[in-house]
């Protein structure tokens, strides 16, 4: 997994490639623990994510309970894969998503 | 005069810098560098031997040396590019010195400087390849390795001069403080250019030294108080000895010349004395001295009076030039005298204010002869006298027979005399090798004019070089000092020791140049500093090489040891055995490896052992006994777990509502290992409390979820899919709080994925509401359930095992069992698995509903299918 980050005023872009799982998920978790004060918006760009696992959901989770409170967080460009994740755990109706794949839920 | 000829040295010195900026550019920037070593090292040795040739050509004469910067090439050469470089061009260097002699440089110091030249380059040789390891030693080093080069040349041209030891100390004196400047300046400049080039540090890093470095910081410090001291000591020791030296050979000299003065107005006087008493005393008056005197009788030997006598005494006294007449009768009494106060004085008169008549009395009874010494008188302790003696014939007329003859001189009187006869006196003499000896009158005033007598060769050399004066040629205190008395200041204007004695109505001068007086001790003093360099340079090279082998490579073995063990090779030994302290060093380190080998592996047992109750109570806590209850018909119902590590966070559960409801779930965690096991439990027990109090299935996730998200502070969650059946009538209510889709076999048809929208898995955020699905089975619908480690087992390639290939596989098997199908799938996702190493628990459960247990007809079919209506909502 790698992290690219761009800080643009009070916006903070991460954009996060490769797999998110239990051995990566703690090095996003640092990252979004360690956020400047300042940061408002938080976008995550998953255009190159390839897969999600539980550990990944919980540190999305947590940062969104996190941001809600001084801000919003945002996912975008998720592929289908990870839309599907989403999906089955219901997180489509939590999370900010936008300009993703249509969730295949039917 | 130094600082041109520092300037003239100027581009001998900067050569061997630009030398090496040219040769580490080509290293760098050309094909230079692939040519062969000996290439390489051939075209910079023959380089710095030109350089060594120009320094050679390009000496400066400072006094009696020719200071050229040679020695510094093949040391550059050498130390900054390689030692076979170095001895080309030391080679190269020492037939130059040979070329310089044409030029002017002394043939003396040849074999000495070639020498040391060609020493040079082999000491470099030899220094970069044992003591800095083959790699260019830095600034302070080659500082330090020029210093001592150009010290070992100078002690070269010493030894190789022994029998001319102060000709060649002469040249090395005038000469070595600017070649050794010059040289090592050379070897400084060249060294730095390469490290600043390199960009390397020009100090060590006071917070992170080396231990060579610390050592040597010592050493240096206490070397250098050594030689300070040992130099102070010898030079005070040398200093004293020289100043004794010089106050022996003063005095000894002033002995000499005294008793040559002595001799000169002895002589003079006794001879004077014995031809007044031939002349005029032995036997009859003369004549006219007997016409000339008021003679009242007419004996022939009548008497004078002696008013007549002091007359013609007198007479005597002006035409000898003395300055006093006694004539002594023999028994001892003055009967006639220059001084009419003196007639009647009885010299054997014991008195004593006569003891200077009476020695000189006696002397006479003894001796034909006697010359006494100066003597104060007695009547004025300043006024100095000298008297001599000759006796009287028999016939003497004046004393009446026998007696003797006093001639007394004062010291102006005698001086008159004889200063033509001393002239020659201190001529040839000489004070060591450029002293001077004078005899002189006049102590408050000692020009030209009052030197009687002095050293030839050194006035003539003062007189050329223009430092011989009318007056004031000797230090104008010397007189304020006691006679016999050493001290220092300007004769001829040259610092001088200086003594001086007033002798026979002289004053006698020795004068010894200090720079002469203290020429050994300075050689001893310079040659000790330069040994003792040597010797610091000695022990440097010893410390730094012992430290080397004896410290640092230990500990680079040591640490590289240590490095394999914190990798965690802990079978890795460490085997210094060179020195006591690395024995006991390797052995507690191999021990305390052990000991925390054995400790980590009674822990690991520990913690195993730990693990493995605790999977056994989890396992314990889940429904594990199939046929769970033999006595319901309606269902068969099987699950298990694989849980990836010793404890896991899927879990299943499933217990009887009463007597007609079957309440089913599965779950997985997120995260792994004692954390999900512990929320695990938590999740069931909870779940299982709140279905047993008969609320729906989507109530029991909404309150679940409440209870959960409070105090959650590890931000845990956890999927769950959890069904009610009715074994009745086969009507199944379900909710999903994020779980996987379950794959449902309906009517004897295929298996597929029964996909309602899914709630927030539980404990993820406050206030869900989850929904509540309903579905009719028929007798032989089976539902089968699984968690994603099941779906997204992976194999080598890093492929999923997925959704699709699931879907595929229990269609290939839909007819077998629970039991046989979860078995059958599992045995594909390890067959799928491979070697792959998985990291999640697998999970599932699967249910057949056989119908109500009183009878095994068709399904009671229930229009109000729950399903519909909350699709319609």
């Amino acid at each position: 997994m790698n992290i690219e980050k761009t800080l643009k005023d009070d916006t903070l872009c991460l954009a996060i490639s490769g797999r998110l799982d239990t051995n990566t998920a703690p090095a996003l978790e640092a990252e979004l623990k360690d956020l400047p004060e300042e940061v408002r918006e938080l976008i995550l760009d998953f255009a190159e994510l390839e897969y999600i696992s539980s550990a990944g959901l919980r540190v999305l989770l947590s940062s969104q309970k996190a941001m809600r409170k001084k801000g919003r967080m945002v996912i975008r460009y998720a592929n289908e894969d990870v839309m599907d994740v989403f999906d089955v755990t219901g997180l489509v109706d939590v999370l900010n998503i936008e300009d993703s794949a249509d969730p295949s839920g039917d | 005069m130094e600082m041109t000829a520092f300037l003239q040295l100027a581009p001998a010195v900067m050569l061997p810098m630009l030398l090496a900026i040219a040769f580490w550019w080509l290293q760098r920037k050309t094909a230079f560098a692939k040519l062969r070593y000996g290439v390489r090292q051939g075209i910079i040795g023959l380089a710095y031997g030109a350089a060594a040739l120009v320094g050679s050509c390009t000496g400066v004469a400072v006094a009696d040396a020719l200071v050229s910067v040679r020695d510094a090439m093949p040391l550059c050469a050498g130390l900054l590019f390689g030692g076979p470089a170095g001895v080309i061009a030391g080679v190269i260097a020492a037939l130059s010195r040979g070329l310089a002699v044409t030029l002017g440089a002394s043939p003396l110091t040849m074999a000495g400087q070639a020498l040391a030249a060609l020493l040079s380059g082999i000491t470099a040789l030899v220094l970069r390849r044992f003591l800095f390891e083959g790699r260019r030693p830095g600034w302070s080093y080659a500082l330090a390795v020029g210093l001592v080069m150009e010290i070992v040349n100078v002690l070269l041209v010493c030894l190789t001069n022994l029998d001319r030891v102060e000709q060649a100390f002469d040249v090395v004196n005038a000469g070595a403080p600017m070649m050794i400047a010059a040289n090592a300046l050379a070897v400084l400049a060249a060294s730095l250019a390469l490290t600043l080039l390199d960009r390397q540090p020009l100090l060590y890093d006071p917070q992170n030294p080396t231990i060579a470095q610390i050592l040597q910081s010592i050493l240096l410090v206490a070397v250098m108080v050594a030689l300070v001291a040992s130099s102070l000591f010898t030079y005070n020791v040398q200093t004293r000895i020289a100043q004794s030296d010089a106050d022996n050979v003063l005095t000894q000299n002033i002995d000499d010349l005294s008793d040559a003065l002595v001799v000169e107005t002895d002589t003079y006087m006794l001879a004077l004395c014995t031809q007044m008493c031939q002349q005029e005393f032995n036997g009859l008056a003369p004549l006219d001295v007997v016409q000339e005197c008021d003679v009242p009788d007419t004996n022939k030997n009548g008497k004078c009076d002696d008013a007549d006598l002091t007359a013609l005494l007198t007479d005597y006294m002006n035409m000898y030039g003395v300055s006093e007449i006694n004539v002594v009768d023999k028994n001892g009494v003055i009967c006639a005298s220059t001084n009419p106060r003196y007639i009647g004085f009885d010299m054997k008169a014991d008195t004593s204010e006569n003891q200077q008549a009476i020695s000189f009395y006696r002397e006479m009874q003894e001796y034909e002869q006697y010359a006494q010494p100066f003597t104060a008188t007695a009547y004025d302790p300043d006024n100095y006298w000298k008297y001599c003696g000759s006796r009287l014939r028999e016939d003497c007329w004046i004393s009446g027979g026998g007696g003797f003859l006093q001639l007394g001189y004062d010291a102006t009187r005698l001086q008159e005399n004889i200063d033509c006869d001393i002239e020659d006196v201190a001529r040839c003499r000489h004070v060591g090798k450029n002293g001077m000896m004078a005899v002189t009158t006049e102590p408050n005033d000692v020009g030209e004019r009052y030197l009687i007598s002095a050293t030839d060769e050194v006035i003539n050399r003062a007189k050329a070089e223009g430092r011989l004066s009318e007056k004031g040629n000797f230090p104008a205190d010397l007189w304020d000092y006691p006679e016999d008395t050493r001290m220092e200041g300007l004769v001829l204007q040259e610092p001088s020791y200086c003594m001086y004695r007033w002798s026979n109505g002289y004053y006698v001068v020795a004068t010894l140049p200090v720079k002469e007086a203290l020429y050994s001790r300075n050689v001893s003093v310079l040659m000790l500093v330069f040994m003792e360099t040597l010797l610091l340079a000695m022990l440097f090279a010893v410390v730094y090489k012992g430290i080397s082998r004896l410290v640092v490579q230990n500990l680079q073995k040591v640490n590289h040891s240590l490095a394999q063990i914190t990798e965690g090779n802990l079978e890795e030994k460490v085997e210094v055995y060179s020195t006591r302290e690395f024995r006991e060093l390797s052995q507690d380190i191999n021990v305390t490896v052990d000991k925390l080998k054995e400790l980590i592996a009674e822990a690991a047992a520990r913690i195993d052992a730990e693990l493995e109750f605790a999977k056994s109570i989890q396992l314990s806590a889940l429904p594990n006994v199939f046929p769970p209850y033999p006595s319901h018909k309606e269902f068969t119902i099987w699950a298990g777990m694989e849980t990836a590590r010793e404890v896991g966070g899927d879990f299943y559960d499933f217990y009887l509502l009463g007597d007609h409801q079957l309440a089913f779930l599965i779950a997985d965690v997120s995260g792994k290992g004692i954390p999900a096991a512990l929320f695990m439990m938590t999740s069931k027990t909870l779940i299982k409390s709140l279905a047993e109090t008969g609320l729906p299935a989507d109530e029991i996730l909404t309150r679940a979820n409440t209870k959960l998200c409070a105090g959650n502070e590890a931000d845990m969650f956890v999927t769950a899919w959890l069904g009610v059946l009715d074994l009745d009538t086969g009507v199944l209510e379900f909710a999903n709080a994020g779980h996987n889709a379950p794959l449902l076999r309906q009517n004897g048809g295929e298996f597929a994925y029964l996909k309602k929208r899914s709630g927030l898995m539980l404990a993820g955020m406050e206030d869900v509401h989850y929904k509540r699905f309903g579905l009719q089975l028929n007798p032989g619908d089976t539902l089968y359930l699984y968690t994603d480690g099941v779906t997204e087992a992976t194999d080598g390639q890093n492929r999923l095992y997925s959704d699709r290939r699931l879907e595929e596989f229990v269609n290939r098997n839909k007819d077998l069992q629970p039991r046989e199908l979860c078995r059958a799938v599992k045995a594909d996702v390890d067959r799928f698995v491979g070697d792959a190493p998985q990291f999640d628990d697998i999970t599932m459960l699967c249910l057949t509903y056989h119908g109500p247990a009183e009878s095994t007809e068709g399904p009671q079919a229930d229009p109000t299918c729950m399903d519909r209506k909350d699709e319609q909502k």
